[in-house]
């Protein structure tokens, strides 16, 4: 009895949870486009949770190194054994793209949310207070819009040193080694963040003029109240948006770096890195110029639905969270 | 009756890129406990600054330059101009709140009608939340069938009541079953509001409470806001021209509720409007004000039959009514960058006199509660 009626309870209580999340998908279903793209993100989200059983690693091994059959240079085509052939020096392909899946989630979300973090931040103080911290800031990102982005990016993967010192006491040492991939992550992080800032920056000072914060303060909300419950829940929408069109975003520029030769180790499962390692091959020889036709294509295929994926669903993101035009 | 707000030499100036704007000049008023006094003046003569400067809020550019505005809190009197922020945060909202002009756009658009009431609870009265919180778990552990977790959630509330900041608090709350008691609180505030907004005579407040500000009508917002601002018994209501920009009927509405509610509440209303219509409808006093001055305050009756200043009687004359030939002022209205010295009317005053142009004249009492800032009657008194 007690339990059943703790039950109905819970189910009232859970019942416009419920609706909105039923409001949500039929928002999503309203377009085929964004259908196509979440459809897409959920097969890649399947693809990098099941990584284990559907490329099982060896033991004793990192999981994110891909397998090598040999040392032999050229690749070999699709076989029973290697179901998207190996690339060159026999990294299996079929491995390093489904592996390549968690490193392209970690590239684009770690890269995106601290991106955001730093950007929503700095453009808080930034709009919200105003004055010379304002000025001081907004050039700081001038400074850093100046140079491209790419290149700037390189740079920063170049000071970033291999191994940092925090703490040392005489014979105690307490070192960080920092991986390539990691260094990747931080140099696209100090390039990122700027265009959030701007972005949020000014939205908030649209909204800070909005007379319902007036409202909030003569509500008696204290300053930090206003900012974090009034100010950022209406300028936050189109920094989210664009976060999520970035994801795919990163993920290429990320590929870009590892294409240069600018990235996680080699062997490292990074679509990026698969992509570089094609670059002997696209042209085959005289005869058959598309005898390797697996080593740039496939790789390509993921990083190029990926993409796709997050861009198509960047959209339908607008229509679902921000609340004023969700009812439309 | 005791003054509940008394408004002292106030001098408010904006510093704007054109120069500076003398916003308000030396504004005195004064509202007696329990009734409704009205501001009346055209577009742009400070009215709304007054009200912003009441609750100390003054927009960017303006700074107040001098003067008093004193308010009994309880049975202290402060001045306002002199109180700590955070003496100030807990007296607005509180003891003086404001409805606005334009309810939509001073409704949050990223949340519920209940999550906006709810701020200013959470603002102000958790403390009575949480003792009635209290004895609501009491009654349930007397019932007999209450589980370990309601003793657990009254001494949380307990705590909540000792130290609302406490660290336990911050760590409880993020602790799933634990926080269970967040729900108690939710239940109570959503019976809270939704019994308030049955109060502001809205159909079906169930259903309301879970809309966004874009989905409800003129009216509806317009008793939203004012929901929000008498949920805490205010002492004093500052009503910033609230039916501007409604429909006549839904303005009748409106009107009928803020003073029904008056009584209820037992409020003083500010009552900022430029509709003389208004004013006879809902002030027990009005005082008239002209290019950041008050030129003349007294009794409703007493300034419709017996206007006495000039800019008076020809705001009076200039309210259009079927029958009768309207006369607008002549002139329009000074820049308030570079204000006419002495008195601000003298250049479109028909009475004016030398004196006018040269001296700012004083506040007289004309008749019993009758004052006026006029030359021509400044001979009375003496």
């Amino acid at each position: 009895m007690d339990i059943s009626s703790r039950w109905q309870q819970f189910k009232v209580s859970i019942l416009p949870t419920l609706k909105e999340l039923r409001f949500t998908f039929s928002r999503i279903k309203q377009s085929p486009i964004s259908v196509m793209g979440l459809a897409i993100l959920i097969l890649y989200i399947l693809i990098a949770l099941l990584a284990p059983v559907l490329a099982p690693p060896l033991p004793n091994r990192d999981p994110y190194m891909i397998p090598q059959k040999s040392y032999i240079f050229m690749p070999s085509p699709p076989s029973k054994d290697h179901i998207f052939g190996t690339t060159e020096n026999q990294y299996d392909l079929w491995y390093g793209c489904i592996w390549g899946t968690r490193t392209a989630f970690r590239i684009g979300f770690m890269v995106v949310v601290s991106s955001l973090a730093i950007g929503l931040f700095i453009g808080c103080v930034a709009g919200y207070y105003g004055g010379i911290i304002d000025e001081l800031m907004m050039r700081f990102t001038d400074i850093i819009f100046a140079f491209p982005g790419l290149v700037l990016a390189m740079a920063f993967y170049m000071a970033i040193p291999d191994k940092v010192t925090i703490l040392q006491l005489g014979e105690f040492n307490w070192t960080i080694t920092v991986m390539a991939l990691d260094k990747v992550l931080i140099a696209l992080v100090l390039v990122g963040w700027p265009s959030y800032t701007r972005v949020i920056r000014g939205e908030i000072l649209r909204v800070r003029t909005e007379d319902y914060i007036e409202a909030a303060k003569a509500a008696g909300c204290s300053d930090f109240r206003v900012l974090v419950k009034h100010v950022i829940p209406n300028s936050i929408y189109p920094i989210v948006i664009m976060a999520s069109l970035d994801i795919g975003a990163i993920v290429l520029t990320a590929a870009a770096m590892s294409f240069l030769g600018i990235g996680a180790q080699k062997g490292y499962a990074d679509w990026g890195q698969l992509i570089s390692l094609s670059r002997n091959w696209i042209f085959g020889d005289i005869n058959n110029p598309l005898a390797f036709w697996h080593v740039f294509l496939i790789p390509g295929i993921f990083i190029f639905t990926f993409v796709l994926g997050w861009n198509l669903l960047g959209d339908a993101f607008r229509d679902i969270i921000d609340p004023t035009i969700r009812r439309r | 009756m005791r003054n509940l707000l008394e408004i002292e030499d106030l001098v408010l100036k904006f510093y704007t890129y054109e120069g500076i704007v003398e916003a308000l000049d030396e504004v005195n008023l004064n509202l007696r406990e329990g009734e409704t006094l009205g501001v009346v003046g055209e577009t742009g003569c400070g009215k709304s600054v007054t009200a912003l400067s009441t609750l100390v809020l003054v927009p960017a550019p303006g700074r107040i330059e001098g003067g008093h505005i004193f308010f009994e809190v309880g049975d202290k009197r402060v001045d306002l101009l002199r109180q700590d922020e955070s003496v100030l945060r807990k007296i607005r909202g509180k003891d003086i709140s404001m409805i606005f002009q334009e309810p939509r756009v001073y409704l949050n658009p990223v949340y519920t009608v209940l999550d906006q009431i709810s701020e200013v609870y959470i603002q102000h009265r958790m403390k009575e939340l949480c003792r009635r919180a209290i004895a609501e778990t009491d009654d349930e552990i007397k019932g007999g069938k209450a589980s370990f977790l309601v003793e657990f959630e009254k001494s949380i509330f307990k705590e909540m009541l000792k130290n609302p900041k406490s660290p336990v608090l911050k760590v409880v709350s993020k602790i799933p079953i634990l926080n269970r008691y967040k729900r108690r609180l939710e239940r109570m505030l959503r019976k809270e509001i939704v019994d308030i907004l049955g109060a502001m005579e809205i159909a079906d407040p169930e259903r309301v409470v879970d809309m966004y500000p874009h989905e409800l009508s003129g009216g509806m917002a317009q008793r939203v806001v004012i929901a929000m601002a008498l949920a805490c018994n205010p002492t004093l209501l500052i009503a910033d021209e609230p039916t501007t920009n409604l429909d006549v009927t839904v303005q009748l509405q409106i009107l009928n509720l803020i003073k029904i509610l008056k009584d209820k509440f037992g409020s003083s209303i500010l009552y900022i409007t430029h509709d003389m219509g208004v004013v006879a409808e809902v002030c027990q006093r009005v005082a008239v004000m002209y290019a950041g001055s008050i030129c003349e305050i007294a009794d409703v009756m007493e300034i419709f039959k017996n206007p006495l200043h000039p800019y008076t009687k020809g705001l009076l004359e200039s309210i259009p009514l079927p029958g009768k030939e309207f006369k607008s002022i002549e002139g329009t209205v000074p820049s308030l960058i570079n204000p006419p010295a002495g008195c601000r009317f003298h250049d479109r005053c028909p009475y004016a006199i030398e004196i006018c142009s040269k001296m700012k004249p004083k506040m007289v009492e004309a008749k019993k509660d009758h004052f006026l800032r006029c030359h021509l009657y400044a001979g009375v008194l003496k």
